[in-house]
């Protein structure tokens, strides 16, 4: 009885498969020979060709999991070699796995490890895989239960699972649309080790030519209202790098302290604010966050930093759904001598020719604007060059740059601009970011990849603040404009990911280009309404539907839901109740038997009404002449008839309840007891 | 109830019996029952507390980790486990369960209780346990709108009328997450007679010559010598025909007529022992005596039973014996 059902057992084989297979990206090859190996040797158990490990078996194949794990992820815990020991905890469950209840441990195992593939993969199609893989493992589940033949057990389990999962839908929508999404519990240390493309907190500028060919998703975002910016404002901003040591551009710590939720600038209801959007940001194991020119911080965990960044209170290892706020103004009106010093500072005696320039220059332009305009000017007339491919500068590199090979990508431009606005005396520094991205026609959302990384320079202008340079703008206006693809020349162009010469042409074959739209619209709906529906969108949604966003109108909701449905069930079940006896004569034929029963009077199984009325009337000797006319009646009407209509009916059920009136009158304590009455039937 | 017993086991009998009272009125004795919300009682089976736990460690991660897949699954899975509890509920709900007359038997045999499985509605019941308390259970599955009989075996330790107890249904299908089960008291309404002691009869007066205290011998029978076959095991060693034995013919019993006309008393004060001794002893007469075809009655304090020979004679000469002082048989 406790044994596991073969069918049940295969399904779990199955399933044991089906589970490892959304962990493919990171689970390491020893571990899939362990699971070849392990649902073989079951097998063969279950055919009886191998003995059922003993515990020195079982022993040596714990030890040689532990070891697997250990190595094959260098003894770091992380996310990844959480997931492989419950991987290998799963498939030593599998060789040991004897009786029900350990398949049960083995399926919860398995459920277990199908929602940690989750925080690996979140396309959609792994959502749909997901589902595919809750489904069998119910099938399995249930199987366990089933002692039936073999493919009729499947076919039954089967149709459970189903139907088990589609009538639980409703209520896993209502829970995961009102259930409290609160933050973290608490902050864990065990992430995911693998490395996010994207931005780094110190740059040496081929750094960003590197990122500009991925053809991977940074983030997307749609604008209140569809007013999306022009593209040539859509810089979003990550880092701001102020320190450079004449090699590697970085962001200082001590220079920056933080504002955090709720925000000062948003707390007076008179606050112009010149955009509002969302942002889905891919996760990328750091804290900042993507935001236009003069953020404000709108999101629980987040907050402004001093130089003007949104960052985030943890990293960011899940994707991450926020609301940007973009202010008319910026919030730095002037600047503290500290920060002056650390935006004025540069490596000494390095780049000569460029000190000497900037202090021409200076001689020239007083003001920061005029300096940049000159600037500007400057890169836009000399033969200058915009390259994803530049030469490797040695020492002095902004001379190099600037004086002999003047070919760069867009932080060689920017770099040179802080380097000689912070040479002439005027504060500068280096931001990172993004810079435009693919707007959506169909589903208003932008797309922004990695290969629209970008880098630019900010310059202190007093009465205004800091004030965005974009050099490139000046060398290559068509990648402002445009976009990399279209400032780039072929050649280059077919360096970035999927914009090889197929993927080129690609876009310009009108249906293929829809298509391929489409797929992103998709990706995006799954993104903004599955993966990154969180609190602030469960707010809104509350917002939309119900008037109200706030937690305890919602567990109000909650709470109604539940008692709503166990009233309509409970309902259902009282009507459902009522109507299976709906022959009024039937049910009062019911009670006369039930309260002949409690006079001793049993109805035996095949018993005919006018049988059991005969039997009635030997105890009762008072009642025969009625049991006699009803029983007569019950035959003529009842079994006579093809039909019994309504008269007849209401004829028998007036019968019957005086039989009942009368059997109440005479009953009296049944002295002779059934041991007695045995004992004379069997004289007779 | 003694000093001795301690609080706890006292509470514990004070629980047993208040739960078995309480079960009395919702469950009574039936024929026949339908199963419906009364009578069925449903609650997480340990594996469905554990399941209960991975819901936890799911909702965990998912909360901590931001991941609104592992929030659906988490959800859907729970949402899972409320529909299986109500697809357990109605597995048992609507099944009718009715049993008839079991066939009586000796104390130290199973009697095996003839049980009629019906399931109403469109849908098939599965993986239903059937079982007395410490006794083999079987599973069995009920097909929609048909009628099932089979036999649920009992072990019989007590003379008296059969009372297995409550007969114990359950079922964990379809997902094994919750228990269901009803306790219920079916009427069998049989008798189970006393365990038969196999002491060959003797007749205490006339017979042929040998003087064994025994039964009192009312009238002699012919016994017609028919012949002689060969020995079967336990046949009576009166029978044997030590002549042919000694003249190493081998053992060969002789086989008489019946003893027609041979009438005698099986008498309560012919045998000594306890009660369940005696009893025993009588019922093995019996059965000998209605073997052999003789006329008996029998005697026990406050019952006389004429001698006569016939099915419906030795049916009431059991059930006399099985009820005779028996638990909860006081009138008698």
């Amino acid at each position: 009885m406790n044994q596991i059902p073969r069918v049940a057992l295969i399904l779990l084989l199955l399933q044991m498969l089906a589970t490892l297979v959304i962990h493919v990206s990171h689970l390491h090859f020893p571990f899939w020979l362990l699971a070849a190996l392990a649902i073989c040797w079951r097998w063969l158990m279950h055919r009886g060709q191998l003995p059922y490990p003993g515990w020195p078996t079982k022993t040596i194949a714990v030890g040689l999991g532990a070891v697997a794990v250990f190595f094959s992820y260098s003894g770091q815990f992380s996310l990844e070699s959480a997931v492989a020991f419950f991987v290998t905890a799963a498939l030593l469950k599998l060789l040991e796995m004897k009786t029900r209840r350990d398949a049960f441990i083995l399926v919860y195992l398995q459920f277990f490890l199908l929602a940690t593939g989750f925080l690996f993969e979140q396309g959609p199609l792994w959502g749909l895989y997901g589902i595919a893989g809750l489904w069998f493992g119910t099938v399995a589940l249930i199987s366990l239960q089933l002692n039936v033949a073999g493919s009729t057990s499947v076919r039954v389990a089967m149709r459970y699972a189903s139907a088990l999962m589609v009538l639980a839908l409703p209520v896993m929508l209502v829970l995961y649309l009102l259930f409290p999404r609160m933050g973290p519990l608490w902050s864990i240390q065990l992430q995911s080790d693998r490395s996010f493309t994207g931005l780094s907190e110190s740059m040496t500028p081929g750094d960003i030519a590197n990122l500009s060919i991925r053809d991977e998703v940074a983030f997307r975002a749609s604008f209140e209202g569809n007013m999306v910016p022009d593209r040539e404002k859509l810089y979003w901003r990550a880092l701001v790098l102020d320190q450079y040591d004449g090699r590697t551009w970085s962001y200082s710590r001590s220079s920056s302290s933080v504002q955090w939720y709720p925000d000062p600038a948003l707390g007076n209801g008179a606050v112009l604010v010149a955009n509002r959007y969302e942002v889905i940001m891919e996760p990328t194991g750091e804290r900042w966050m993507y935001a236009l020119d003069n953020p404000a911080a709108a999101e629980r965990s987040s907050g402004i930093t001093s130089t003007g960044l949104l960052i985030n209170r943890q990293g960011v290892y899940q994707r991450m759904h926020y609301r940007g706020v973009s202010l008319f103004k910026p919030r730095q009106q002037s600047l503290t001598d500290d920060e002056r010093q650390l935006n004025l500072r540069l490596p000494p005696d390095m780049n000569p020719q460029a000190r000497a320039m900037a202090a021409e220059l200076r001689q020239q332009y007083s003001e920061a604007a005029g300096f940049s305009l000159a600037l500007m000017n400057h890169f836009n007339q000399q033969p200058f060059h915009y390259t994803l491919k530049p030469p490797r500068y040695g020492q002095d590199e902004i001379d190099q740059f600037l004086f002999e090979s003047r070919r760069g990508f867009c932080a060689h431009y920017a770099a040179a601009f802080v380097f000689l606005a912070r040479a002439a005396g005027f504060p500068a520094r280096m931001v990172t970011g993004y810079q435009g991205g693919e707007w959506n026609e169909t589903d208003h959302f932008l797309t922004v990849k990695q290969y629209d990384a970008h880098a630019w320079a900010e310059i202190w202008q007093d009465g205004r603040g800091w004030v965005r340079v974009d050099p490139t703008a000046a060398v290559a206006p068509m990648r402002v404009q445009y976009g990399l693809e279209d400032a780039l020349r072929d050649e280059e162009a077919s360096l970035i990911e999927g914009q090889t010469g197929i993927g080129r042409r690609m876009k310009q074959i009108g249906w293929l280009y829809d298509l391929q739209m489409k797929g992103e619209s998709m990706n995006y709906l799954w993104n903004r309404w599955v993966l990154s529906y969180d609190r602030s969108l469960q707010e809104s949604l509350l917002e939309q539907v119900f008037d109200r966003g706030d937690y305890q109108a919602m567990l109000a909701w909650m709470g109604g839901l539940v008692v709503g449905l166990f009233l309509f069930m409970g309902s259902l079940l009282l009507i459902r109740r009522q109507r299976s006896n709906t022959l009024p004569w039937i049910r009062e034929w019911q009670q006369l038997q039930q309260q002949a029963r409690q006079c001793g009077v049993e109805v035996g199984i095949g018993q005919t009404p006018s049988g059991w009325l005969q039997s009635l009337a030997l105890a009762m000797p008072a009642l025969a002449d009625d049991c006699r006319r009803l029983a007569h009646l019950i035959d003529q009407l009842v079994y006579q008839s093809n039909e019994v209509n309504h008269d007849d009916q209401r004829r028998l059920q007036r019968h019957i309840r005086q039989l009942r009136r009368r059997l109440k009158s005479v009953r009296r304590p049944a002295t002779e007891t059934a041991a007695a009455r045995h004992i004379h039937e069997g004289a007779v | 109830m003694t000093a001795s017993l301690s609080l706890r086991e006292r509470l514990r009998a004070l629980w047993r019996i208040r739960t078995r009272r309480w079960l009395d009125k919702r469950i009574p004795r039936q024929r026949e029952i339908r199963l419906s919300q009364r009578s069925i009682f449903i609650l997480p089976s340990a594996a469905g507390w554990v399941f209960g736990l991975l819901l936890l460690l799911l909702l965990l991660t998912a909360i901590n980790y931001q991941n609104s897949l592992i929030f659906a699954m988490t959800f859907w899975l729970f949402a899972m486990g409320g529909v299986a509890m109500y697809l357990t509920f109605r597995n048992l709900a609507g099944l009718s369960l009715a049993t008839h007359e079991a066939m009586p038997c000796f104390v130290g045999d199973t009697a095996s209780i003839p049980l009629r499985i019906s399931a109403d509605g469109r849908y098939n019941r599965y993986g239903i346990q059937l079982g007395y308390p410490a006794n083999p259970q079987r599973q069995t599955d009920a097909i929609a709108g048909e009628v099932a009989d089979l036999h649920i075996l009992f072990d019989c330790q007590q003379r008296g009328r059969l009372q297995p107890g409550r007969l114990l249904v359950e079922s964990r299908f379809p997902a094994g997450l919750f228990y269901t089960w009803t306790h219920l008291d079916l009427d069998v309404g049989s008798l189970v007679y006393p365990h038969p002691e196999e002491v060959p009869l003797v007749l205490s007066a006339g017979g042929d010559g040998d003087s064994l205290p025994g039964a009192t011998l009312d009238a002699a029978g012919q016994q017609d010598f028919r012949g002689l076959r060969p020995y079967q095991a336990g046949d009576s060693l009166r029978q044997i025909a030590w002549k042919q034995l000694a003249r190493g013919k081998g053992l060969v019993t002789k086989e008489f007529d019946r003893d027609e006309g041979a009438s005698c008393w099986l008498e309560w004060n012919n045998v000594s022992g306890d009660v369940e001794t005696r009893l025993s002893r009588l019922c093995g007469w019996v059965l000998s005596c209605h073997e052999q075809g003789w006329l008996y009655g029998l005697r026990l304090p406050g019952v006389e039973i004429r001698p006569a020979h016939s099915e419906g004679h030795l049916q009431q000469c059991l059930a006399v014996l099985a009820l005779f002082r028996a638990p909860g048989e006081e009138d008698i």
